[in-house]
């Protein structure tokens, strides 16, 4: 049994400084100083939320936005640039866009508003002897509402209305269809996702029905609003935490959700990396597009079967023995291959491998181009499991590779870090850790040598405030980070930040306590963490900062 | 409204058939018999320091005398170049707390320090403020088809904050584009020689401007219901979205030369693959010379990685293809880790091979600026090249000494075939130079505690 599992605590404090970072030098820090318990009970002052800054919808829900709008899986944000991600996961909040991408959008939108042209009658059904007109009348409301995900606005009706009558009047009624879908794909009610400001700002307000249904669908399917939730909105059903909890837990039951939890482990565990990363060597030959794409694979469905199917989900994800592999992946594991030409649920080679941490897509993610890197692999559990920021080199940092001698071992060539004061601080919260990754390769393949010696996987957890150990191989690292409450407090955090698109600020603490305490209680299993968050204050609100006036 | 304005001048200036329903001009690519050329600026940018030593030319007084081996492939040019040493990032050197590769690209051009934008990743930042090139762009350029051209030789997008040189505007990065082709589009796409014109053209343009219209409205509307801090991204996208009408109806500018016309892409290549990164450069140097040439844009950036490139030069021979002396387990890759090898002879021996190769792509774009006719002189006459780098030496990360040079013709605005040396001086103060040259008068540029003297003297 975990320590702190199906008893609400708080831990506030963590939730105020687990951003200042571990502070290399300094000692380290206390996490789970719970507040004082009375602060639960405290007489429910009003809300005050943080402000969320605008956010634009990132390539995967572009992508799955207009499969759901125009039945369109040809996926035409794979064309785009890259997210920005904050705090790990992709909100493209911070750049403003630029001409560039700009281009992007408008080629996008022709190529999606003619691949539907065969389907108009479909998408914008005119039986006779109804006027063209009045049909196209019919299909702005509809799909104008579907991408900008709330009824237009009168401007917005009369703008596409005269786009489509001008159009017409020119090119005919398809083409003032198309040039309708081209137009809604380029708004910026399609491409943001709005919270716009109400009076002077400086205030806290409740988000709109609408606003929290695009919140509801982008965290939950990765994907806009179906019909059936933008009326959920409009009835008011999501005016209140039960309401939103009944909403979420419809959305659960629809396949969108799996969109939406494999999108987290995605971005979570840096998986678009492997879209993208090469690999040098020995490896290279080895690391075929297939195995790329089954690694990614593998752990997408380990993720969303662990956070759907209930449970412990953090124990399992840790730690379970058990994943899915394909032919490619199981030669890759040295596991029977499963009997179907897909993939299916296995057993782990006993001893090799348990939980995401030892699934060939994180370490293949966080290694060098030719061999496993201790620093990434450290700083990854270090950043996305502890939620202790490590911070960058410090500005003196000479950065002289030495000569490669490989009479070294590798803990003594990595001492090396750990030798001048400046380096040691931060690589000590890295390294020591990552070594215990040392029997996986560049692409994780299992080796008991390397370099002609034993592989030595010792490694140190340490600052962790409660989870301190020395421990031997990553299965052992697995075991002692599940039970950790930091790590567990950790995970809902990445949830939060996921939902939220932004890293979270002292507003957020009671939100993050009470969906912690909420995962806590239901023996942490995901889904009652989901819920959680989309009841929270923090997902129902949104802030906004005072302006000069 | 101040958009709304700015949008009805555009309109007026592009042309009266515009707003009305009749058809709208279509861009044509073609010669025209113009007034005298415009002024360019073309930034050439490759990664991971120098080698000082190998780098500085031999001068008598400041005239350039026996180029240094990194230099050498510039010999036929000697007489239009003007090294700079001594320039630092002193932004970078007094206020920031990071100081490698990333911090040394954001500041390069936009002379200001870095942000972290991420407080979970505080390894990534991003400039806060307009770089040089863009600054000029939206002056000088404002005609042309595009403000400004970025054409990158695999610059991994990921992680902008290591691939951008050029900023929209604080914290708003325009990473460079990596493929030839898409530069191409960009540039020639649905420009057809005067006389070659397809009805349907002047349709599908009437179209496009009828929706970037309801798409500028809808950004109008959205703009000030946000707040403060959401607004400015509502005016970046407008700004882009009114760019892109104006490139759609643009097409060859008033100074396109004789030579102009839509460039021939060659056998393919493949814009991730190493081993085709000559071949990439050699199409990225000729589409860019070309779109000056066409008068297409005056403001362009060639990119040569991002910055700390670990591009392998394999071409150069097969030495280049590993790293023996590299721990397989170092993040550092290709160039990267030679640059941090660089107090190791063999290491060093392979990064004045890989600078000197840099030197010969400079060399050969020259070529092509000066073969392109324009009247009585060259479009390197009216160009000016400037070479820069993100760091002074890429394995100790120093912001001092950047090697900068400095390439232009006869109608260039300073004497050049000379070297000059402006120890300790902040870049900033370059940047304020380039801005005069090019017409732009500035009194400051990027952190303003960094521009005092003004722009350089002795350029001059």
């Amino acid at each position: 049994m975990v320590r702190g599992a199906g008893r609400p605590r708080s831990f506030a404090v963590v939730g105020a400084f687990a951003l200042v970072g571990v502070g290399c030098a300094r000692a380290p820090r206390q996490v789970d100083a719970p507040s004082t318990p009375t602060r639960a009970h405290a007489v429910r002052a009003a809300v005050v939320a943080a402000p969320s800054p605008l956010r634009r919808l990132s390539n995967e829900e572009y992508d799955n936005s207009v499969r759901d709008l125009l039945g369109d899986a040809t996926r035409p944000a794979s064309a785009f640039p890259p997210d920005e991600a904050v705090g790990g996961f992709e909100s493209n909040s911070v750049s403003p866009v630029t001409q560039p991408l700009v281009e992007r959008y408008q080629l996008a939108a022709e190529t999606l508003a003619a691949a539907a042209r065969p389907r108009l009658g479909e998408l914008a059904p005119c039986p006779p002897p109804e006027a063209p007109r009045a049909c196209a009348a019919r299909f702005v409301e509809r799909f104008g509402r579907a991408a900008f995900r709330r009824p237009l606005d009168p401007r917005e009706r009369a703008s596409l209305s005269a786009l489509y009558d001008e159009t017409a009047r020119r090119r005919g009624h398809e083409r003032a269809l198309s040039l309708v879908i081209e137009a809604v794909l380029q708004s910026p009610s399609f491409l943001y996702r709005a919270e716009p400001a109400q009076g002077g700002g400086g205030a806290t307000r409740p988000l709109s029905g609408y606003e929290l249904a695009t919140r509801l669908s982008y965290f939950l399917w990765a994907s806009t609003p179906d019909p059936a939730l933008l009326d959920e909105a409009a009835s008011g059903a999501l005016d209140t935490a039960d309401g939103v909890e009944t909403v979420a837990r419809r959305l659960f039951a629809d396949p969108r959700a799996l969109d939406g939890v494999r999108s987290f482990f995605r971005q979570w565990l840096d998986l678009r990396e492997l879209e993208t990363l090469s690999r040098e060597g020995e490896a290279l030959s080895r690391f075929t597009p297939e195995l790329r794409r089954a690694m990614a694979e593998e752990t997408l469905r380990f993720g969303a079967h662990v956070t759907l199917s209930g449970g412990d989900v953090v124990e399992a994800l840790l730690t379970s023995d058990e994943s899915f592999v394909d032919a490619t992946l199981a030669r890759h594991y040295g596991v029977p291959a499963p009997a179907g030409a897909g993939f299916e649920r296995v057993r782990l080679p006993s001893g090799q491998r348990a939980g995401v941490l030892t699934h060939a897509s994180v370490l293949t993610v966080h290694a060098s181009a030719e061999d496993a890197s201790p620093i990434l692999r450290g700083k990854f559990v270090r950043e996305r499991l502890l939620c202790q920021p490590v911070p960058p080199p410090p500005p003196d940092a000479v950065i002289s590779l030495p000569r490669f001698d490989p009479a070294e071992t590798k803990k003594e060539r990595f001492a090396r870090h750990r030798m001048a004061p400046a380096c040691a601080s931060c690589h000590r919260m890295m390294d020591p850790i990552g070594f215990g990754f040392e029997h996986y390769d560049s692409i994780g393949a299992w080796r008991d040598r390397e370099a002609e010696r034993a592989v030595d996987a010792t490694g140190v957890l340490g600052s962790t405030g409660d989870a301190d150990t020395a421990f031997d191989g990553a299965l052992e690292l697995g075991r002692r980070l599940a039970a950790s409450p930091r790590v567990r407090r950790c995970v809902a955090t990445q949830w939060m930040r996921a939902a939220l698109g932004r890293t979270e600020r002292a507003e957020d603490a009671p939100s993050l306590d009470a969906a912690y305490a909420a995962f806590a209680a239901a023996g942490f299993d995901g889904r009652a963490l989901l819920v959680a968050i989309a009841r929270s204050d923090a997902f129902r609100h949104v802030g906004f900062e005072k302006e000069a006036p | 409204m101040r958009h709304r304005l700015a949008r009805r001048r555009l309109l007026g200036a592009l042309g009266a058939g515009l707003g009305a329903a009749s058809v709208p001009f279509v861009p044509w690519l073609d010669a025209r018999a113009g007034g005298p050329p415009p002024r360019r600026i073309l930034f050439f940018f490759t990664s991971n320091g120098t080698i000082h030593e190998r780098w500085l030319p031999e001068a008598r007084g400041e005239r350039l005398d026996k180029l240094s081996p990194i230099l050498a492939p510039l010999e036929r040019h000697k007489s239009r170049l003007l090294v700079l040493d001594g320039l630092r990032h002193q932004v970078i050197i007094e206020k920031s707390d990071r100081t490698g590769h990333a911090a040394g690209i954001n500041t390069a051009l936009t002379g200001r320090n870095n942000e972290i934008t991420d407080p979970a990743q505080p390894l990534h930042s991003l400039a806060t403020g307009v770089s040089v090139d863009q600054l000029i762009g939206a002056r000088v350029g404002a005609g042309a088809k595009l403000r400004s051209i970025e054409a990158g030789v695999q610059v991994e997008p990921y992680n902008k904050d290591y691939a951008s040189l050029s900023y929209a505007g604080p914290k708003a990065p325009i990473p460079p584009e990596s493929s030839p082709y898409r530069v191409f589009d960009r540039l020639f796409k649905g420009l057809r020689p005067r006389g070659a014109a397809d009805p349907e053209d002047a349709f599908a343009l009437e179209d496009r401007r009828r929706v970037l219209e309801a798409v500028s409205s809808d950004l109008d509307a959205l703009r000030p219901r946000l707040p403060a801090s959401d607004r400015v991204k509502m005016e970046a996208h407008l700004d882009a979205v009114r760019a892109l009408e104006h490139s759609l109806t643009t097409g060859a500018g008033a100074a396109a030369a004789s030579a102009c016309a839509k460039p021939a892409l060659g056998p393919r290549v493949h814009p991730w693959k190493n081993d085709d990164i000559p071949a990439i450069a050699r199409l990225q140097t000729d589409l860019v010379v070309m779109a000056l040439a066409c008068d297409l844009t005056r403001v362009a950036t060639i990119q040569f990685g991002r910055a700390g490139a670990g591009h392998r030069f394999t071409w150069l021979g097969g030495e280049f293809a590993q790293d023996p002396q590299v721990d397989p387990g170092s993040l550092a890759r290709g160039l990267h880790a030679l640059a941090h090898r660089e107090s190791h002879p063999e290491s060093r021996a392979k990064l004045v091979r890989a600078h000197t190769w840099y030197a010969e792509q400079l060399a050969y774009l020259l070529d092509r600026l000066a073969a392109v006719r324009e009247g009585e002189r060259t479009l390197l006459d009216s160009t000016l090249v400037v070479w820069l780098n993100e760091l002074g030496t890429g394995g100790d990360h120093s912001h001092e000494r950047l090697p900068w040079v400095l390439a232009t013709g006869a109608r260039g605005p300073w004497k050049t075939g000379r070297l000059l040396s402006f120890p300790g001086q902040p870049h900033n103060r370059l940047l304020l130079s380039l801005c005069h040259a090019m017409g732009v008068d500035v009194k400051e540029f990027g952190d303003p505690d960094y521009c005092k003297g003004g722009p350089l003297t002795g350029l001059g």
